[in-house]
């Protein structure tokens, strides 16, 4: 079971639905990729070529760590990117 | 000449490095100064393809076969991995008219040999399926290869010293010592070092250095810009130029439409090495945005699978270009002591291996293995008032507007 | 396809931290046309770390106590309400300044060409609609702020090892704590306001690791009395960690991240006078996420890329754009703003901001030239070149407190990764040193440490202070890190004429 990481708040955007790998994964509106990932409980991101486990480290879009597939599109950095109802997340773990 | 001369190589590229292990391994007092670092010239930017189609049946032809007998070889003699692989070369043909005159070009270089072979579509589809269908052939040869040449320069390099040879970088020449019409050193920003040969091996700088020494010599930078892809699933077997170029040397018509040509290799890591321009702008490095837009443009029409890709840098090196293609390798006759080896344009890293032997032959009064009449430094004076074969003082651009086409790598 | 943006404007600020955003608000109103492009999808920078719903105020999220409350309004930075009320003035529908974000600057190029990558609604700079575009701007303005450094050791690859500062984000922008239960070392300012961040958040904090002594940070002090608010702050932030009962070691450091997909404990040791660790002194933190920075570097790859000039110096943060008093840089009609001109905080990037906005409004014609010799202008002008030094001693300040000892980048573990775009381990860059590979360009030939998709904006400063501290070699020696467009990774997609060519089918149809 994923501890809750989203900190009870009253401020947060409304409430969508995303799917990472295909199962679906609650988000708000605002969020980042990453952040959404990181309350889901989701740090592995990515392989890299020799097969070691990567996740996000920068968290401002200098590292390239956190690639992820959007809707299709290789390659996006999850920590640049906000989620959108819908979207279709796709790690490489 | 003395048993044991003092060889002092300006500039620590493929050419000088390659010169210095050749020397060094046969026990010969080296040094090399280079003005930055080594591999900071052209051969630290540009792809690294081992090409024998490319190059005009001929004297420069033999000297590709026979650098790339010795590319098999080097990886023993040399520390570090190379990276040479044989992968075999396609040279993509988009147009009829650039079938027919490949046909053409094909045949002459069966005739003198070289294993190679015009595809169809559906044979290049096969061996490369990433490839665009507007592709309507290609010239095909197993012994097209390619080499990682920053490794090859380091590793020509730290073998050369390794036997003893003096290596310095961060050390420009700023004169060169000439008495009684012998040169006898050069002047560097760390002092003067006095030597029996001082070899030019300046790359696209050569014509700059040779005028320290009161000499001109054609040599001229010749920009390419290169665009690398991150590293990524293999998508490309070969080592792939387009024949736009070599067409159109054999029909001038297209000499006007053709445009410069593309390459692509993929290297052992996975990054896409895409090229190149071909542009006179003196020592300018830079990279420009309709030169990078170009490059990538062009390569994505023929290889559908880049669009999967992204481009994490850019970067440009200066050719040596030469009026005639070749390279310029030999003593000076005017002055005793002065010898070229510069002037390899795009193929300095595919005759590396050669141009070092047949120098430290040469310099070692030793008979190369292919004659270097051909590369004579004195196969212009007879030219010397062509306004082609003058560059232009201030902006080191040749002096005429009509270049001549020369080769693609 | 219509195109809601100019390409052509009097003024493009690149960058909307507090500097970019302190630049555009002193150009507006003026009657020009001014452009604030940022990548990142919240504009504020890295300092205006705000909450997505518009009406949260500043800091965000409900304090868990009273007294909690009363600390954190002590110790409330004044910038969080300036730059907040910046942020709103600038993005107003009627300042006058177009807003293009994300937007991701991929180079500038002669004449002031900006070459960008923007994608209107896909919530990412290279989102499914991003497209590239060109702006043409007579005067630039590059505010790209800073990024965090770091002193690599064994495990800091494994998912759960982040930045101070990705935690930050996660906390602050989304209110999302970055584990069940983090660990923080390293030697940042930003450690303690993670802690700090996190606790106010229920989130559990299992140690703080501090590289410096004790000692050390106390021969600091008197140093901070100049900079009196910040120690306040300090001093909250450190009450608050008291009161948790939250272990902070001094003279430690992280020797090891543990785990297999994902980081699940961290390796504390104590940290000897030339940056060993010492053995025997190792402990062990049960943690799922380890937040880890050293300090900042400014940000300095578009400026490179452009041409600009860079010094040097450690007070600065290390390598960073060369500007005069007024932020001009060496390239005509380009400035430099905020931590990209070194490391000196948020007010410094304010201040700044101010005086590129002048000193362009003059340059521009906008000052009468009588008025820019005397009265008011001149001295408020004045003012402002006074405020700014004081930020650049306080950020001299900042980047001595966060320096670790330099011996200790020369003792990082053989198999350590140090590039991680490359996998480039400390064994081959110590080989690479001992071959004589002592300079930026050559040791990245050598190893090919720097030529991933970051383009060594993380590995660049650590490998830096390793043949630092392997040879002596002073850093200007060893150069600063080369750049050119595009900065940042550019999809081919997008260069492919149109998604309808009947050229894209064969490989795309393969592609997914
Ligand atoms: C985009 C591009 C793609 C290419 N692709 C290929 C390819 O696929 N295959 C191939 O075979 N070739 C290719 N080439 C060509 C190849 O790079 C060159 O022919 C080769 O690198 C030339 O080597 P060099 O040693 O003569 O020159 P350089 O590598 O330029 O070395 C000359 C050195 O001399 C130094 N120097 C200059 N002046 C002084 C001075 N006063 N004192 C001391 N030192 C000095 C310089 O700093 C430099 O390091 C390509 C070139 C480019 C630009
Ligand atoms: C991780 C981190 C955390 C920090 N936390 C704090 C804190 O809690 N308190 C504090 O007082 N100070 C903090 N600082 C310091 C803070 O950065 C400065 O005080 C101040 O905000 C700097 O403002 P700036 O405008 O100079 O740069 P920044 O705020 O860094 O803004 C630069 C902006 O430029 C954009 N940018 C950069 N390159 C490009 C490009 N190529 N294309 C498009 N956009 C680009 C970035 O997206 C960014 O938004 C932090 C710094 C960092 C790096
Ligand atoms: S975490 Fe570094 S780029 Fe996203």
């Amino acid at each position: 079971m994923t501890p809750q990481l989203r900190i009870p708040s009253t401020a947060r955007g409304k409430q969508i639905t995303i799917t990472v790998n295909g199962i679906p994964v609650t988000a708000h509106e605002g969020e980042t990729v990453h952040a959404a990932l990181t309350a889901a409980g989701i740090y592995l991101l990515r392989q890299t070529l020799s097969g070691e486990a990567r996740g996000a480290f920068c968290g401002m879009g200098l590292c390239y760590e956190c690639l992820v597939t959007v809707n299709h599109i290789p390659d996006q950095r999850a920590c640049m990117t906000v989620v959108q109802d819908g979207m279709k997340i796709r790690t490489h773990g | 000449m003395r048993s044991s001369p003092h060889i002092l190589i300006i500039g620590g590229g493929v050419i000088g490095t390659s010169i210095a292990c050749h020397l060094a391994v046969q026990g010969t007092q080296v040094t090399l100064v280079e003005a930055k670092d080594l591999a900071s010239g052209s051969s630290g930017a540009c792809d690294g393809l081992v090409f024998l189609q490319s190059k005009k049946p001929g004297v420069h032809l033999q000297m590709a076969m026979e650098s790339l007998k010795r590319f098999r070889k080097l990886q023993k003699q040399l520390p570090v991995p190379v990276e040479f692989i044989q992968t075999g070369g396609l040279v993509t043909i988009e147009t009829h008219e650039e079938y027919r005159a490949m046909k053409k070009y094909v045949q002459d270089q069966q005739a003198i040999g070289l294993d190679v072979q015009l595809l169809d579509r559906k044979q290049v589809l096969q061996r490369e399926p990433g490839l665009s269908r507007r592709i309507i052939g290609a010239a095909y040869s197993p012994l097209d290869a390619r080499v990682n040449p920053i490794s090859l320069t380091l590793g020509f390099a730290l073998a050369a010293r390794k036997n003893h040879a003096w290596i310095l970088t961060r050390t420009p020449v700023t004169e060169i010592l000439v008495k009684n019409n012998r040169v006898t050193g050069v002047v560097t920003s760390r002092g003067t070092i006095l030597a029996d040969l001082v070899v030019n091996a300046a790359g696209a700088a050569a014509g700059k250095v040779s005028r320290m020494a009161g000499i001109q010599m054609p040599v001229m930078p010749r920009r390419g810009q290169i665009a690398v892809t991150h590293a990524g699933p293999p998508v490309l077997h070969h080592c792939l130029i387009s024949a736009g170029y070599i067409a159109a040397k054999y029909n001038p018509d297209l000499a006007r439409t053709a445009g410069q040509g593309i390459s692509m290799e993929q290297t052992e890591n996975g990054n896409l090495l895409l090229g190149s321009t071909r542009e006179f702008v003196g020592f300018d490095t830079g990279n420009t945005l309709p030169g990078i837009r170009k490059i990538i443009t062009e390569a994505a029409a023929r290889l559908p699978a880049l669009a999967a890709f992204q481009i994490i840098r850019t970067f440009a090196g200066l050719r040596p270009y030469t009026p005639d293609g070749l390279p310029i390798l030999g003593p000076v006759s005017k002055l005793d002591g002065f010898v070229m080896a510069a002037g390899h344009e795009g193929d300095g890293i595919a005759l590396s291996t050669i141009t070092g032997e047949l120098m430290a032959d040469s310099l070692l009064d030793r008979k190369p293995a292919i004659s270097l009449d051909d590369f004579s430094p004195e196969r212009f004076d007879s030219l010397a008032t062509d306004p082609m074969l003058q560059t232009d003082p201030e902006t080191w651009r040749p002096a005429a507007q009509a270049v001549p086409q020369g080769r693609i790598r | 396809m219509a195109d809601p943006y100019r390409n052509t404007y009097h003024v493009a600020v690149i960058g909307a931290g507090i500097g970019g955003l302190s630049a555009a608000h002193t150009l507006a109103g003026h009657g020009f046309n001014i452009v604030l492009i940022d990548e990142n999808p919240h504009m504020g920078g890295q300092f205006l770390r705000r909450p997505f719903r518009p009406h949260n105020s500043d800091t965000g999220g409900t304090a868990s106590g009273s007294r909690s409350r009363l600390l954190d309004r002590i110790h409330q930075d004044p910038m969080v309400p300036a730059g907040t009320w910046l942020a709103e003035a600038v993005t107003a529908p009627g300042a006058g300044v177009d807003i293009l974000h994300p937007a991701q600057v991929l180079g500038i190029f002669p004449d002031r060409r900006i070459w960008i990558m923007a994608s209107p609604t896909a919530g990412t700079a290279a989102g499914q609609d991003a497209r590239l575009m060109e702006i043409k701007a007579e005067i630039l303005v590059l505010a790209t702020g800073a990024r965090e450094q770091y002193l690599p050791f064994k495990g800091w690859t494994l998912p759960g090892v982040m930045s101070l500062g990705a935690a930050q984000i996660l906390v602050k922008s989304h209110q999302v704590l970055p584990g069940a239960c983090t660990a923080i070392a390293g030697t940042s300012p930003l450690m303690m306001a993670l802690a700090n961040d996190l606790l106010k958040h229920r989130g559990h904090v299992a140690a703080l690791a501090d590289s410096h002594s004790m000692r050390w940070k106390m021969g600091q002090l008197p140093f901070f009395i100049r900079h009196f608010p910040k120690l306040i702050q300090g001093a909250c932030y450190a009450a608050r960690l008291f009161r948790h009962r939250i272990p902070v070691l001094h003279g430690h450091s992280v020797q090891e991240a543990q785990g297999q997909e994902r980081v699940s404990g961290a390796v504390f040791a104590r940290t000897g006078p030339d940056g060993c660790l010492l053995p025997g002194t190792d402990r062990f933190w049960k943690v799922d996420s380890l937040a880890v920075g050293h300090g900042f570097v400014p940000n300095i790859e578009l400026p490179v890329q452009a041409g600009c000039r860079v010094t040097y110096d450690p007070a600065l943060g290390g390598w960073a754009a060369a500007v005069t008093v007024n932020m001009e840089t060496s390239v005509n009609g380009i400035y430099a703003v905020g931590e990209t001109t070194g490391i000196g905080g948020a007010e410094q990037s304010w201040i700044q901001g101010k005086i590129t906005g002048m000193s362009i409004l003059e340059q521009l014609g906008c000052i009468h030239p009588l008025q820019s010799r005397w009265g008011r202008f001149v001295k408020t002008r004045h003012q402002l070149y006074h405020r700014a030094d004081e930020c650049r001693s306080y950020g001299a300040l900042l980047n001595r407190v966060c320096r670790v000892p330099a011996a200790a980048y020369g003792r990082i573990p053989d198999d350590t990764v140090i590039c991680r775009c490359e996998n480039i381990t400390m064994q081959t860059i110590k080989q690479a040193v001992q071959n004589g590979f002592t300079s930026w360009s050559s040791i990245k030939k050598a190893t090919r440490c720097g030529m991933g998709r970051c383009q060594a904006r993380i590995c660049g400063p650590i490998i830096q202070k390793i043949i630092q501290a392997l040879t002596g070699t002073e850093p200007q020696i060893i150069g600063p890190p080369v750049s050119r467009g595009p900065v940042k990774n550019l999809p081919v997609r997008l260069l492919i004429p149109s998604a309808g060519n009947p050229e894209n089918p064969p490989g795309q149809e393969k592609g997914q």
